[in-house]
Protein backbone atom coordinates (compact mmCIF):
# COMPACT_ATOMS: atom_id res chain seq x y z
CA UNK A 1 0.00 0.00 0.00
CA UNK A 2 2.71 2.44 1.33
CA UNK A 3 4.55 1.78 -2.48
CA UNK A 4 1.52 2.40 -3.96
CA UNK A 5 1.17 5.60 -2.65
CA UNK A 6 4.87 6.67 -3.23
CA UNK A 7 4.23 5.81 -6.53
CA UNK A 8 1.06 7.99 -7.28
CA UNK A 9 2.80 10.61 -5.08
CA UNK A 10 6.02 10.50 -7.52
CA UNK A 11 4.13 10.71 -10.30
CA UNK A 12 1.99 13.75 -8.83
CA UNK A 13 5.20 15.25 -8.52
CA UNK A 14 6.22 14.54 -11.74
CA UNK A 15 3.16 16.36 -13.16
CA UNK A 16 3.53 19.64 -10.98
CA UNK A 17 7.45 19.67 -12.38
CA UNK A 18 6.60 18.81 -15.78
CA UNK A 19 3.54 21.73 -15.47
CA UNK A 20 5.73 24.57 -14.14
CA UNK A 21 8.85 24.01 -16.25
CA UNK A 22 6.46 23.89 -19.51
CA UNK A 23 4.96 27.15 -18.05
CA UNK A 24 7.86 28.73 -17.57
CA UNK A 25 9.20 27.58 -21.07
CA UNK A 26 6.43 28.67 -22.85
CA UNK A 27 6.28 32.06 -20.79
CA UNK A 28 9.83 32.99 -21.68
CA UNK A 29 9.41 31.92 -25.46
CA UNK A 30 6.25 33.95 -26.20
CA UNK A 31 8.19 37.00 -28.00
CA UNK A 32 10.99 34.96 -28.18
CA UNK A 33 12.39 35.39 -32.87
CA UNK A 34 15.17 34.03 -34.55
CA UNK A 35 16.44 34.64 -37.57
CA UNK A 36 17.68 31.38 -39.68
CA UNK A 37 18.83 30.91 -42.83
CA UNK A 38 17.15 29.17 -45.77
CA UNK A 39 18.44 28.23 -49.29
CA UNK A 40 17.65 30.08 -52.50
CA UNK A 41 13.82 30.79 -52.29
CA UNK A 42 14.03 31.60 -56.12
CA UNK A 43 16.34 28.60 -57.26
CA UNK A 44 13.75 26.66 -54.88
CA UNK A 45 10.38 28.06 -57.09
CA UNK A 46 12.03 28.01 -60.36
CA UNK A 47 13.87 24.51 -59.88
CA UNK A 48 12.69 22.83 -56.65
CA UNK A 49 9.54 22.71 -56.27
CA UNK A 50 7.96 21.78 -59.72
CA UNK A 51 10.31 18.48 -58.93
CA UNK A 52 8.53 18.26 -55.72
CA UNK A 53 5.44 19.33 -56.31
CA UNK A 54 5.55 16.55 -58.92
CA UNK A 55 7.21 13.71 -57.17
CA UNK A 56 5.81 14.39 -53.36
CA UNK A 57 2.88 16.42 -53.58
CA UNK A 58 0.20 14.05 -55.20
CA UNK A 59 -2.79 13.77 -53.02
CA UNK A 60 -2.12 10.62 -51.93
CA UNK A 61 1.09 11.74 -50.23
CA UNK A 62 2.77 15.30 -48.98
CA UNK A 63 -0.46 16.63 -51.15
CA UNK A 64 -2.62 16.23 -48.56
CA UNK A 65 -3.18 18.77 -45.09
CA UNK A 66 -2.53 15.87 -42.80
CA UNK A 67 0.75 15.23 -43.82
CA UNK A 68 3.91 17.05 -42.25
CA UNK A 69 5.52 18.29 -44.91
CA UNK A 70 2.65 20.38 -47.25
CA UNK A 71 2.87 20.48 -50.06
CA UNK A 72 0.59 22.50 -52.83
CA UNK A 73 0.91 22.29 -56.39
CA UNK A 74 -1.32 22.07 -59.92
CA UNK A 75 -1.68 18.54 -59.57
CA UNK A 76 -1.98 18.06 -55.96
CA UNK A 77 -3.28 20.12 -53.23
CA UNK A 78 -4.67 23.04 -53.71
CA UNK A 79 -4.46 26.50 -51.61
CA UNK A 80 -7.06 27.35 -49.42
CA UNK A 81 -6.61 30.93 -49.93
CA UNK A 82 -7.27 30.28 -53.82
CA UNK A 83 -10.27 28.89 -55.38
CA UNK A 84 -8.12 26.51 -57.53
CA UNK A 85 -8.93 22.88 -58.17
CA UNK A 86 -6.31 19.76 -58.37
CA UNK A 87 -5.49 19.43 -61.81
CA UNK A 88 -6.44 22.67 -62.99
CA UNK A 89 -4.53 25.45 -63.17
CA UNK A 90 -0.84 25.78 -62.83
CA UNK A 91 0.75 25.97 -59.58
CA UNK A 92 0.37 29.78 -58.15
CA UNK A 93 2.88 31.99 -56.48
CA UNK A 94 1.28 31.53 -52.99
CA UNK A 95 1.79 27.96 -53.27
CA UNK A 96 5.38 28.22 -54.19
CA UNK A 97 5.77 30.69 -51.14
CA UNK A 98 4.26 28.35 -48.73
CA UNK A 99 6.05 24.94 -50.38
CA UNK A 100 9.10 27.17 -49.62
CA UNK A 101 7.90 27.65 -46.32
CA UNK A 102 7.26 23.67 -45.89
CA UNK A 103 10.18 22.68 -46.52
CA UNK A 104 12.50 25.40 -44.89
CA UNK A 105 10.27 25.42 -41.58
CA UNK A 106 10.97 21.63 -41.06
CA UNK A 107 14.07 21.42 -39.38
CA UNK A 108 15.00 25.36 -39.55
CA UNK A 109 17.99 25.15 -37.61
CA UNK A 110 19.60 22.07 -39.29
CA UNK A 111 18.54 23.86 -42.60
CA UNK A 112 20.34 27.00 -41.33
CA UNK A 113 23.72 24.47 -40.18
CA UNK A 114 23.53 22.56 -43.97
CA UNK A 115 22.93 25.98 -45.58
CA UNK A 116 26.27 27.62 -43.76
CA UNK A 117 28.21 24.64 -44.39
CA UNK A 118 27.17 24.87 -48.44
CA UNK A 119 25.15 21.42 -48.49
CA UNK A 120 27.76 19.40 -46.77
CA UNK A 121 25.12 18.19 -43.96
CA UNK A 122 22.45 18.19 -45.95
CA UNK A 123 22.29 14.31 -46.06
CA UNK A 124 21.43 14.99 -42.15
CA UNK A 125 17.78 16.74 -43.11
CA UNK A 126 14.77 14.85 -43.10
CA UNK A 127 14.21 16.47 -46.06
CA UNK A 128 16.88 14.55 -47.70
CA UNK A 129 16.98 11.15 -45.68
CA UNK A 130 13.37 10.32 -45.51
CA UNK A 131 13.16 10.40 -49.74
CA UNK A 132 16.11 8.73 -49.76
CA UNK A 133 14.73 6.30 -46.68
CA UNK A 134 17.69 6.75 -44.62
CA UNK A 135 15.02 7.53 -42.12
CA UNK A 136 11.94 5.09 -42.37
CA UNK A 137 9.35 6.84 -44.84
CA UNK A 138 6.17 5.87 -45.42
CA UNK A 139 6.57 6.41 -48.89
CA UNK A 140 9.19 4.21 -49.33
CA UNK A 141 12.85 5.42 -50.99
CA UNK A 142 11.56 7.80 -53.51
CA UNK A 143 15.00 8.99 -54.68
CA UNK A 144 18.41 7.25 -55.50
CA UNK A 145 21.69 8.94 -53.82
CA UNK A 146 22.92 10.57 -56.31
CA UNK A 147 20.19 10.86 -58.95
CA UNK A 148 19.15 13.47 -60.82
CA UNK A 149 16.38 14.04 -58.40
CA UNK A 150 19.00 13.61 -55.12
CA UNK A 151 21.28 16.36 -56.87
CA UNK A 152 18.62 18.39 -57.47
CA UNK A 153 17.50 18.83 -53.55
CA UNK A 154 21.05 18.02 -52.04
CA UNK A 155 22.16 21.20 -54.63
CA UNK A 156 19.85 23.11 -53.94
CA UNK A 157 20.80 23.39 -50.04
CA UNK A 158 24.16 24.10 -50.93
CA UNK A 159 24.03 26.28 -53.91
CA UNK A 160 25.62 29.10 -53.69
CA UNK A 161 27.16 30.32 -56.72
CA UNK A 162 25.04 30.84 -60.44
CA UNK A 163 26.93 27.72 -61.71
CA UNK A 164 25.50 26.01 -58.84
CA UNK A 165 22.07 27.25 -59.51
CA UNK A 166 21.97 26.36 -63.36
CA UNK A 167 23.47 22.57 -62.10
CA UNK A 168 20.45 22.29 -59.41
CA UNK A 169 18.12 23.75 -62.52
CA UNK A 170 19.17 20.99 -64.75
CA UNK A 171 18.87 18.14 -62.41
CA UNK A 172 15.60 19.60 -60.82
CA UNK A 173 14.16 19.56 -64.71
CA UNK A 174 15.39 16.13 -66.13
CA UNK A 175 14.06 14.72 -62.43
CA UNK A 176 10.80 16.01 -63.14
CA UNK A 177 10.88 14.92 -66.90
CA UNK A 178 11.42 11.58 -65.71
CA UNK A 179 7.81 12.10 -64.42
CA UNK A 180 6.07 12.77 -67.52
CA UNK B 1 6.42 -15.94 8.84
CA UNK B 2 2.55 -14.75 10.82
CA UNK B 3 -0.26 -15.83 8.63
CA UNK B 4 -1.21 -12.40 8.41
CA UNK B 5 2.02 -11.71 6.70
CA UNK B 6 1.80 -15.01 4.84
CA UNK B 7 -1.77 -13.62 3.96
CA UNK B 8 -0.40 -10.37 2.55
CA UNK B 9 2.05 -12.08 0.70
CA UNK B 10 0.03 -14.28 -1.02
CA UNK B 11 -2.48 -11.70 -1.63
CA UNK B 12 0.18 -9.50 -3.37
CA UNK B 13 1.61 -12.30 -5.15
CA UNK B 14 -1.71 -13.31 -6.40
CA UNK B 15 -3.06 -9.26 -7.73
CA UNK B 16 0.88 -9.42 -9.68
CA UNK B 17 -0.02 -12.68 -11.40
CA UNK B 18 -3.37 -11.06 -12.28
CA UNK B 19 -2.21 -8.21 -13.57
CA UNK B 20 0.53 -10.53 -15.41
CA UNK B 21 -2.52 -12.45 -16.77
CA UNK B 22 -4.37 -9.36 -17.91
CA UNK B 23 -1.77 -7.81 -19.41
CA UNK B 24 -0.98 -11.11 -21.22
CA UNK B 25 -4.12 -11.75 -22.31
CA UNK B 26 -4.92 -7.98 -24.11
CA UNK B 27 -1.49 -8.10 -25.46
CA UNK B 28 -2.35 -11.74 -27.12
CA UNK B 29 -6.19 -9.92 -27.89
CA UNK B 30 -4.51 -7.26 -29.88
CA UNK B 31 -2.16 -8.82 -31.46
CA UNK B 32 -4.86 -11.51 -32.98
CA UNK B 33 -7.21 -9.38 -33.06
CA UNK B 34 -6.77 -5.47 -32.58
CA UNK B 35 -5.32 -3.92 -36.00
CA UNK B 36 -6.82 -0.86 -35.12
CA UNK B 37 -5.19 2.21 -37.24
CA UNK B 38 -7.10 5.37 -37.42
CA UNK B 39 -6.61 6.50 -40.39
CA UNK B 40 -8.03 3.80 -42.66
CA UNK B 41 -10.64 2.92 -39.88
CA UNK B 42 -11.86 6.52 -40.42
CA UNK B 43 -12.19 6.28 -44.20
CA UNK B 44 -13.96 3.16 -44.18
CA UNK B 45 -16.24 4.23 -41.19
CA UNK B 46 -16.98 7.20 -43.78
CA UNK B 47 -18.07 5.09 -46.49
CA UNK B 48 -21.32 4.29 -45.40
CA UNK B 49 -23.50 0.61 -45.27
CA UNK B 50 -23.36 -1.55 -47.79
CA UNK B 51 -26.48 -1.75 -50.35
CA UNK B 52 -27.37 -4.95 -51.30
CA UNK B 53 -25.01 -7.45 -51.53
CA UNK B 54 -21.06 -6.72 -52.06
CA UNK B 55 -20.12 -7.12 -55.72
CA UNK B 56 -18.05 -6.58 -58.41
CA UNK B 57 -20.22 -3.47 -58.89
CA UNK B 58 -20.87 -2.53 -55.62
CA UNK B 59 -19.76 0.77 -53.78
CA UNK B 60 -18.66 2.93 -57.54
CA UNK B 61 -16.39 5.58 -56.95
CA UNK B 62 -15.60 4.50 -53.24
CA UNK B 63 -11.57 4.17 -52.53
CA UNK B 64 -11.23 0.27 -53.23
CA UNK B 65 -8.41 -0.44 -50.82
CA UNK B 66 -9.57 1.09 -47.82
CA UNK B 67 -11.37 -2.30 -47.47
CA UNK B 68 -10.04 -4.53 -50.31
CA UNK B 69 -6.61 -4.44 -48.48
CA UNK B 70 -5.15 -6.88 -45.74
CA UNK B 71 -5.93 -3.97 -43.24
CA UNK B 72 -9.48 -3.98 -44.48
CA UNK B 73 -9.93 -7.77 -45.10
CA UNK B 74 -12.03 -7.83 -47.83
CA UNK B 75 -11.42 -10.38 -50.77
CA UNK B 76 -10.10 -9.77 -53.27
CA UNK B 77 -7.27 -8.02 -52.59
CA UNK B 78 -6.16 -5.46 -54.83
CA UNK B 79 -3.18 -3.96 -55.71
CA UNK B 80 -5.03 -1.15 -57.61
CA UNK B 81 -8.48 -0.20 -57.86
CA UNK B 82 -10.95 2.45 -59.36
CA UNK B 83 -14.20 3.81 -61.11
CA UNK B 84 -14.36 5.23 -64.58
CA UNK B 85 -16.70 7.54 -65.86
CA UNK B 86 -18.16 9.85 -68.82
CA UNK B 87 -20.05 12.48 -69.40
CA UNK B 88 -22.95 11.70 -71.65
CA UNK B 89 -24.12 14.65 -74.27
CA UNK B 90 -26.30 15.68 -71.25
CA UNK B 91 -23.82 16.79 -69.19
CA UNK B 92 -24.24 13.59 -66.67
CA UNK B 93 -21.86 11.21 -65.15
CA UNK B 94 -22.05 7.93 -66.08
CA UNK B 95 -20.33 4.69 -65.48
CA UNK B 96 -18.10 3.86 -68.21
CA UNK B 97 -18.10 0.18 -68.68
CA UNK B 98 -15.74 -1.90 -70.97
CA UNK B 99 -12.84 0.79 -70.56
CA UNK B 100 -9.25 -0.13 -70.87
CA UNK B 101 -7.36 0.58 -68.11
CA UNK B 102 -3.45 0.36 -68.52
CA UNK B 103 -1.04 1.18 -65.47
CA UNK B 104 2.67 1.03 -65.55
CA UNK B 105 4.65 1.22 -62.17
CA UNK B 106 8.15 2.48 -61.68
CA UNK B 107 9.92 -0.73 -62.91
CA UNK B 108 8.09 -0.12 -66.34
CA UNK B 109 6.00 -3.27 -65.64
CA UNK B 110 2.03 -2.99 -67.10
CA UNK B 111 -0.94 -4.47 -65.81
CA UNK B 112 -4.76 -4.20 -67.68
CA UNK B 113 -7.55 -3.87 -66.26
CA UNK B 114 -11.17 -3.52 -67.88
CA UNK B 115 -14.57 -1.70 -66.58
CA UNK B 116 -17.36 -3.15 -65.55
CA UNK B 117 -20.91 -2.36 -65.75
CA UNK B 118 -20.46 0.38 -62.57
CA UNK B 119 -17.05 1.20 -64.02
CA UNK B 120 -15.06 -0.42 -61.93
CA UNK B 121 -11.72 -2.03 -62.22
CA UNK B 122 -8.85 -3.68 -60.27
CA UNK B 123 -5.65 -5.63 -60.61
CA UNK B 124 -5.98 -7.92 -57.60
CA UNK B 125 -2.90 -8.01 -55.24
CA UNK B 126 -1.78 -11.36 -56.52
CA UNK B 127 -1.71 -10.68 -59.66
CA UNK B 128 0.94 -7.39 -58.69
CA UNK B 129 2.20 -8.04 -54.90
CA UNK B 130 5.41 -6.39 -56.29
CA UNK B 131 3.95 -3.40 -57.43
CA UNK B 132 6.61 -0.38 -57.37
CA UNK B 133 5.41 3.16 -56.73
CA UNK B 134 5.09 5.57 -58.20
CA UNK B 135 2.52 4.53 -61.39
CA UNK B 136 1.27 5.89 -64.75
CA UNK B 137 -2.05 5.14 -65.12
CA UNK B 138 -3.84 5.43 -68.70
CA UNK B 139 -8.01 5.07 -68.64
CA UNK B 140 -9.06 4.29 -72.35
CA UNK B 141 -7.32 7.38 -74.53
CA UNK B 142 -6.51 9.64 -71.76
CA UNK B 143 -3.25 9.57 -69.92
CA UNK B 144 -3.41 10.86 -65.95
CA UNK B 145 -1.35 13.66 -65.95
CA UNK B 146 0.30 13.03 -62.51
CA UNK B 147 1.22 9.90 -60.69
CA UNK B 148 -0.05 7.91 -58.44
CA UNK B 149 2.47 8.59 -55.66
CA UNK B 150 1.56 5.34 -52.99
CA UNK B 151 -2.20 4.93 -52.65
CA UNK B 152 -3.58 2.39 -54.90
CA UNK B 153 -7.01 3.32 -54.61
CA UNK B 154 -7.96 6.06 -56.98
CA UNK B 155 -10.94 7.35 -55.13
CA UNK B 156 -8.50 8.49 -52.98
CA UNK B 157 -7.50 11.31 -54.98
CA UNK B 158 -11.06 10.79 -57.16
CA UNK B 159 -13.42 11.81 -55.09
CA UNK B 160 -16.89 11.52 -55.43
CA UNK B 161 -18.63 14.80 -55.62
CA UNK B 162 -18.86 16.22 -51.96
CA UNK B 163 -19.16 19.75 -49.85
CA UNK B 164 -15.57 19.90 -50.66
CA UNK B 165 -15.98 20.12 -54.54
CA UNK B 166 -15.21 23.21 -56.53
CA UNK B 167 -16.94 21.53 -59.58
CA UNK B 168 -20.24 19.61 -58.55
CA UNK B 169 -20.47 17.57 -61.36
CA UNK B 170 -16.81 15.78 -61.54
CA UNK B 171 -16.48 16.82 -57.81
CA UNK B 172 -13.15 18.34 -58.55
CA UNK B 173 -11.82 20.76 -55.73
CA UNK B 174 -8.85 21.88 -53.17
CA UNK B 175 -8.00 17.94 -52.27
CA UNK B 176 -9.72 16.10 -55.30
CA UNK B 177 -9.14 15.96 -59.22
CA UNK B 178 -12.63 15.03 -59.15
CA UNK B 179 -13.98 11.68 -60.78
CA UNK B 180 -12.29 9.56 -63.91
CA UNK B 181 -14.36 10.95 -66.92
CA UNK B 182 -12.47 9.20 -70.19
CA UNK B 183 -14.46 10.12 -73.80
CA UNK B 184 -17.87 8.61 -74.74
CA UNK B 185 -15.38 7.21 -77.55
CA UNK B 186 -13.43 4.83 -75.23
CA UNK B 187 -16.60 2.88 -74.20
CA UNK B 188 -17.07 -0.62 -75.16
CA UNK B 189 -14.75 -1.55 -77.40
CA UNK B 190 -11.62 -1.10 -76.30
CA UNK B 191 -11.74 -4.43 -74.34
CA UNK B 192 -13.29 -6.55 -76.27
CA UNK B 193 -10.48 -6.15 -79.14
CA UNK B 194 -7.51 -5.85 -76.89
CA UNK B 195 -5.15 -8.83 -76.88
CA UNK B 196 -5.92 -9.32 -72.81
CA UNK B 197 -9.40 -10.66 -73.41
CA UNK B 198 -12.63 -9.27 -72.70
CA UNK B 199 -15.00 -9.37 -69.73
CA UNK B 200 -17.71 -10.51 -72.39
CA UNK B 201 -20.97 -11.37 -71.02
CA UNK B 202 -20.39 -10.37 -67.63
CA UNK B 203 -19.61 -6.89 -68.55
CA UNK B 204 -16.23 -8.28 -66.27
CA UNK B 205 -13.63 -7.01 -65.40
CA UNK B 206 -10.32 -8.55 -67.06
CA UNK B 207 -6.84 -8.21 -65.08
CA UNK B 208 -4.24 -9.56 -66.77
CA UNK B 209 -0.32 -10.68 -66.30
CA UNK B 210 1.89 -8.46 -68.77
CA UNK B 211 3.86 -11.30 -71.05
CA UNK B 212 4.23 -13.46 -68.38
CA UNK B 213 2.45 -16.45 -67.08
CA UNK B 214 -1.74 -16.36 -67.20
CA UNK B 215 -3.30 -13.60 -66.11
CA UNK B 216 -3.82 -14.34 -62.62
CA UNK B 217 -6.77 -11.96 -61.65
CA UNK B 218 -9.53 -12.79 -64.74
CA UNK B 219 -13.16 -11.85 -63.43
CA UNK B 220 -16.40 -12.48 -64.04
CA UNK B 221 -15.85 -12.57 -67.73
CA UNK B 222 -16.93 -14.81 -70.47
CA UNK B 223 -14.42 -17.94 -71.55
CA UNK B 224 -10.69 -17.32 -72.41
CA UNK B 225 -8.00 -18.48 -71.26
CA UNK B 226 -5.12 -18.55 -68.46
CA UNK B 227 -7.08 -17.02 -65.70
CA UNK B 228 -7.89 -18.07 -62.25
CA UNK B 229 -11.01 -20.01 -61.78
CA UNK B 230 -11.11 -19.50 -58.08
CA UNK B 231 -11.21 -15.71 -58.03
CA UNK B 232 -13.69 -15.87 -61.05
CA UNK B 233 -15.67 -17.98 -59.02
CA UNK B 234 -15.49 -15.52 -56.56
CA UNK B 235 -16.97 -12.70 -58.60
CA UNK B 236 -19.16 -14.57 -59.97
CA UNK B 237 -20.69 -15.16 -56.73
CA UNK B 238 -20.92 -12.03 -55.55
CA UNK B 239 -23.05 -10.80 -58.75
CA UNK B 240 -21.27 -10.70 -61.62
CA UNK B 241 -22.42 -14.55 -63.43
CA UNK B 242 -19.22 -14.48 -65.13
CA UNK B 243 -18.07 -17.92 -66.15
CA UNK B 244 -14.09 -18.60 -66.13
CA UNK B 245 -11.23 -16.23 -66.23
CA UNK B 246 -10.58 -14.05 -68.84
CA UNK B 247 -7.02 -14.25 -71.08
CA UNK B 248 -3.99 -14.43 -69.22
CA UNK B 249 -0.89 -12.68 -70.64
CA UNK B 250 0.69 -14.88 -72.44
Amino acid sequence: MSGKVAFVGAAFALVLVTGAGGGAGCQSDLDARQTLTCPDEKLFRTAVSPFIEKRCGTLDCHGSATQPLRLYGELGLRHPAEANVSGGVETTSIERQDNFASVCGLEPEKMADAVGNLGASADQLLFISKPRDAMHHKGGKVIEEGSDADRCLTGWVGALTPEDAAEVNARCKAAAEALE
Amino acid sequence: MSSNTLRASMNGASVRHAVRLVVGACLAGATLTCRYDPVPAAIIDQLGEESGTPSATHRAGQPCLACHSTYGGAEPQMAIGGTVFYQNGQGQILPAEGVLVRVTDSENTERKACTNATGNFWVEEDNWDDVAFPLRVRAGDRRMRGIMGRDGSCATCHRLPDDDALDSITGAGRSSAGVVVVAESDLGDACASSPTGTGGAGGGTTTTGVGGAGGAGGMGGAGGAGGSATTATTVGAGGMGGAGGAGGGA
